[in-house]
């Protein structure tokens, strides 16, 4: 029924020309989606909970997959806020393959950094090569000076002990866990790991586990020798950041925006409930790792940001609803910690689904910004798989799925009016011209690096 | 041959040198294994104390997990929270006393579960045998997806976990999946059941990592080895090659045994264990150089007393020479004086002894000036044709008043008509030095025998006596310079000890020899034998 291989499957209930076809046969009503807060606190709380669905009226009799967004968003912060406190732990990479300007660039950042913090806020630098030193020990950040006569003494040396210096740093931020602090692991590295456990997925348990503990760990990739995927799998599983900085000149750019992110927190702890209908199966969450499980979804974030939606897309198959029904798709459950109150704040929301024979109406109801973000969401995971295919050596298909990706994109940007998939789709059309092996490498990792700010909205 | 001397001691003290070195060394190994025993020793007990420290991590892992499983909930939802929470916990499944799987179950699992289930499968469902498995088959499944569960703590091999719950409580199951060892905390549950919690591997690595020491904590590198054999974590200051030689081992306590602690010195440690045999050579090296100054001291005074008995010799001979003269003018006028005494019995008697002793002192002193000139400065022979029996004759008659004086009886038997060529004066030396002897030392007998024979170009002297004789022993030795059978001066002996030395001496010089023989009689023989005329110019002519 369509031409397109990569077109979304959405489509079929939602925008093709098949289904006007259709649709002009059926007559229908539509309800409105409906979306409650029960936090008490409703006026004062610093998040909000948004569920929408990219077709929240259906065509009758027609089952599919319908694309639901579960948005949270933090309010933008007064401008007289004290922002909260952070825990951070530097972890660098002084392996030998930083000698020059890279270290002194890392140490000019973290000297950035240490500059920022003050006496609320807890530091601890941690220093690897072979081996892994923590060279200062979390402590309350009020001597500046020798602080930085620290870092300013890391000398480059050795092989990368990548593990043993996530390990250590992760432990010295556990020393002082508080709630109240925004509890942060930040990795700088420009090598590969070759000491200890090295793989993407075991570094990605390690993450995930981290994150458990409301650590996350955001990852600072430099110039072009490092692992992306190691790097991103420990950003994504501990819903940390993920940046890459071809030359040390754009680490104190990248630790502004690290520490920008990090004072910005407004919750931590946020975890997510889904449940679907009975008659609706969550297929999985598109951007995130989710526990799937049937009729329920279960996933956590690690903090929520002011000013700034995290959201997490799903994608349902849906029964056929006959004209006129409706049916109560999905409950959520948001709780999350708030930094400033120390409490624990709840929303719950409700999402209908309803069945409409009036297509026009179908078509004008269509929500453009989930369908604008699922669509972005899908294309991503296409320009994943187009990465997953040139490391297989198969080129071509990787340029083609690329090239269908742009045309989706540019589709869909015409349809939605969005320039954001128009950049979307330009970019998918440049990333397609430059697989070739000569720029492949810096590619890698800026598609990379690409993939993980879209799929975890992050801020830089 | 002095420097042949000097070259002896060097080789002496070079060879005592060589084999105090070679002592040194074999002992200075031994002290430095016996050192590398010791470091080795304190090496194992710090991976000891390292193993203890892992040990303590396992410990409160369990003590967690103990505490997290200790609540009566075990619904589903429970159990999954500890999943979601949990960093230790990376998935739980419940068991029921007939092994049928209570959780994770049902048709709504997620891909995590389903996984879990499936990887675990072999020992829910109570088939898989628990064993340890050894590091070669655990090196050999890990590259492959196999499942080979292993138990570490505690059980003997062969078990199953129902019949491992029957017995105890809780405990540890470790097996090999895909990336490696996975950990599983068993506890007992209510109504025979089991809950397995699996640990997350790396969570207790990077536990282990926290509690382990860091940085340069240590001279050398220690290091943290997987069942594979990769480093999982390392410390200390030496950047150790991945194939460097561990000084010691340790094998993690179960349930870590698949850990290895492997401790490598720096170069500098193992150059400090060698370091011991440097007292050593410094002390072979003061011992060979005071050695070497004390040979070099020996020679230096044995060649400066050489100089000086060379003077003294020098003196000697000079002395000896000046007393020829007057003894000669001695000689001379007591000849003179036998015509002056005419018929005085008493005074001719008395000029006798004067001729004698001066006779006797000349002999000594031509013993002397010989002895004094052996080797290449001797005076050289004037040999000439000479009838041996007449030169006998002479010297005999010569000694006759003397050997008359002691009672000696003097029997000639002389029977070599035929010439010789020899120097008189040294035939008249040796002949002179025989009768001396006899004069000496054979007085006991009261006889003396002097034969003369030729055959075969052969002049055959004998001088024989009758008195104590040689022993066999002695009979060569007595040729020796100042070698005396005898010592004791109340044998009444007298003599300077180089006489018949150089009566040999000149006898060979003569081309002929002289011998000690053995005697009928008892006493000693010596007998000259010297080339005849024809014999000699024979051997002058081949």
């Amino acid at each position: 029924m369509n031409s397109n291989p990569i077109k979304p499957p959405y489509l079929r209930s939602a925008g093709t020309r098949g289904l006007f076809v259709f649709a002009c046969l059926l007559l229908g009503t539509a309800a409105a989606i409906g979306q409650e807060r029960s936090s008490e606190k409703a006026s004062e709380a610093r998040v909000t909970l948004k569920t929408q669905l990219g077709t929240p009226l259906v065509a009758p009799n027609q089952p599919g997959k319908v694309y639901y967004k579960v948005g949270l968003t933090g309010a933008p912060l007064p401008p007289s806020h004290r922002r909260a406190p952070v825990n951070v732990s530097v972890v660098l990479d002084r392996s030998s393959s930083m000698s020059g300007d890279r270290i002194e660039k890392a140490r000019e950042a973290a000297c950035m950094l240490i500059d920022q913090l003050g006496p609320e806020d807890i530091l601890s630098i941690v220093a690897y090569d072979s081996v892994v030193e923590v060279v200062v020990a979390a402590v309350p950040v009020t001597q500046h000076a020798e602080l930085k006569a620290i870092v300013r003494g890391l000398e480059p040396r050795g092989t990368t002990a990548l593990f043993a210096g996530v390990s250590r740093g992760i432990q010295e931020v556990e020393k002082f866990l508080d709630p109240k602090r925004v509890n942060r692991v930040i990795l700088l590295s420009d090598g590969q790991a070759n000491v200890g456990p090295r793989s993407p997925n075991e570094l990605g348990r390690l993450g995930a586990a981290a994150a458990k503990r409301g650590i996350a760990i955001s990852t600072v990739g430099l110039g072009l020798g490092y692992n992306e995927d190691l790097m991103m799998q420990l950003a994504a599983k501990s819903d940390g950041n993920h940046a890459f900085a071809e030359s040390g000149d754009e680490l104190a750019r990248i630790f502004r925006a690290e520490l920008g992110d990090l004072t910005t927190v407004v919750a931590q702890e946020v975890s997510l409930r889904i449940q679907v209908d009975p008659r609706v199966t969550a297929i999985r969450v598109l951007n995130r790792d989710a526990e799937v499980r049937g009729h329920e979804v279960i996933l956590s974030l690690n903090q929520l940001y002011a000013g700034q939606e995290k959201l997490v897309m799903l994608e349902l198959d849906v029964p056929g609803l006959t004209a006129g029904s409706s049916l109560e798709l999905a409950r959520v459950e948001a709780s999350w910690a708030d930094v400033f109150l120390q409490v624990t704040e709840r929303a719950s929301s409700r999402t209908e689904l309803v069945a409409s024979r009036d297509l026009g109406e179908v078509e004008r109801k269509t929500d453009a910004e989930v369908m604008v973000a699922a669509v972005e969401i899908l294309a991503n995971e296409k320009n994943r798989q187009a990465v997953a295919l040139r490391d297989e050596g198969r080129l071509q298909e990787a340029q083609q799925v690329l090239q269908s990706n742009t045309g989706y994109l540019l589709e869909n940007a015409k349809k939605y009016k969005s320039p954001k998939l128009k950049s979307s789709g330009e970019m998918n059309e440049a990333d397609a011209e430059a697989l070739d092996d000569a720029n492949w490498n810096k590619q890698r990792k800026t598609m990379r690096k690409r993939q993980h700010e879209l799929d975890y909205q992050q801020s830089y | 041959m002095r420097s042949n001397l000097t070259t002896l001691l060097f080789a002496l003290v070079a060879i005592t040198i060589g084999v105090m070195v070679l002592l040194g060394v074999h002992l200075s190994r031994g002290e430095e294994k016996m050192v590398r025993v010791r470091f080795q020793e304190l090496a194992q007990g710090r991976l000891r104390d390292l193993d203890t420290s892992a040990l303590a991590v396992m410990n409160e892992v369990e003590r967690s997990l103990l505490e997290l499983s200790s609540t009566p909930d075990r619904s589903p939802e429970t159990l999954r929270s500890w999943v979601r929470t949990n960093p230790l916990v990376r998935q739980v499944f419940r068991v029921d006393a007939q092994s049928r799987l209570l959780h994770p179950a049902g048709p709504d699992l997620s891909e995590d579960e389903r996984e879990f289930v499936q990887r675990t499968e072999s020992i829910w469902k109570q088939q898989a045998v628990l064993h340890a498995p050894a590091p070669a088959e655990v090196a050999g499944l890990s590259k492959s997806r196999s499942r080979v569960p292993s138990l570490s703590r505690g059980a003997p091999s062969g078990d199953s976990l129902g019949s491992l719950a029957a017995r105890s409580a809780h405990g540890f199951v470790s097996w090999y999946w895909e990336e490696g060892l996975h950990l599983l905390f068993w506890r007992r549950d209510e109504g025979g059941g089991v809950i397995g919690v699996e640990v997350e591997r790396i969570v207790l690595l990077s536990r282990l990592v926290g509690k382990l020491p860091a940085g340069l904590d240590e001279e050398g590198r220690v290091t943290l080895v997987d069942a594979r054999g990769e480093v999982a974590y390392q410390w200390g200051a030496y950047e150790a090659d991945e194939s460097a030689a561990a000084f010691a081992e340790q094998r993690l306590s179960p349930p870590l045994d698949s850990f290895r602690l492997r401790y490598i010195p720096s170069p500098a440690q193992l150059a400090g264990l060698a370091g011991s045999g440097l007292p050593w050579a410094m002390g072979l090296s003061a011992l060979a150089l005071s050695l070497l100054v004390l040979f070099t001291y020996a020679i230096r005074e044995q060649r400066r007393e050489l100089a000086e008995a060379e003077k003294r010799v020098g003196f000697v001979t000079q002395v000896s020479h000046e007393l020829k003269t007057p003894l000669t003018n001695i000689r001379l006028y007591t000849e003179l004086l036998e015509d002056a005494l005419g018929e005085n019995e008493k005074a001719e008697r008395h000029r006798q002894v004067i001729l004698e002793e001066s006779e006797r002192l000349g002999r000594l002193i031509g013993n002397v000036l010989t002895f004094s000139r052996r080797g290449p400065d001797a005076h050289p022979l004037r040999a000439r044709t000479l009838m041996p029996d007449e030169q006998v004759k002479r010297v005999a008659e010569q000694f006759r008043p003397a050997l008359s004086g002691r009672g000696f009886e003097l029997e000639l038997d002389l029977q070599a008509p035929a010439p010789l060529r020899a120097d008189p004066d040294a035939l008249e030396q040796v002949l002179g030095n025989l009768l001396s002897n006899v004069e000496k030392y054979g007085a006991a007998g009261r006889w003396v025998g002097i034969r003369s024979r030729q055959e075969g170009g052969v002049t055959r002297i004998t001088v024989e006596d009758r008195g104590p004789g040689v022993p066999a022993a002695l009979r060569e030795r007595i040729f020796e310079p100042f070698f005396r059978a005898s010592d004791k001066l109340e044998d009444g002996a007298t003599g300077t000890g180089i006489g018949l030395t150089i009566s040999r001496e000149l006898a060979r010089r003569m081309g002929g020899e002289l011998l000690c023989r053995d005697a009928r009689s008892g006493g000693a023989v010596f007998e000259l034998a010297l080339p005849s005329e024809d014999a000699t110019h024979q051997g002058e002519r081949a």
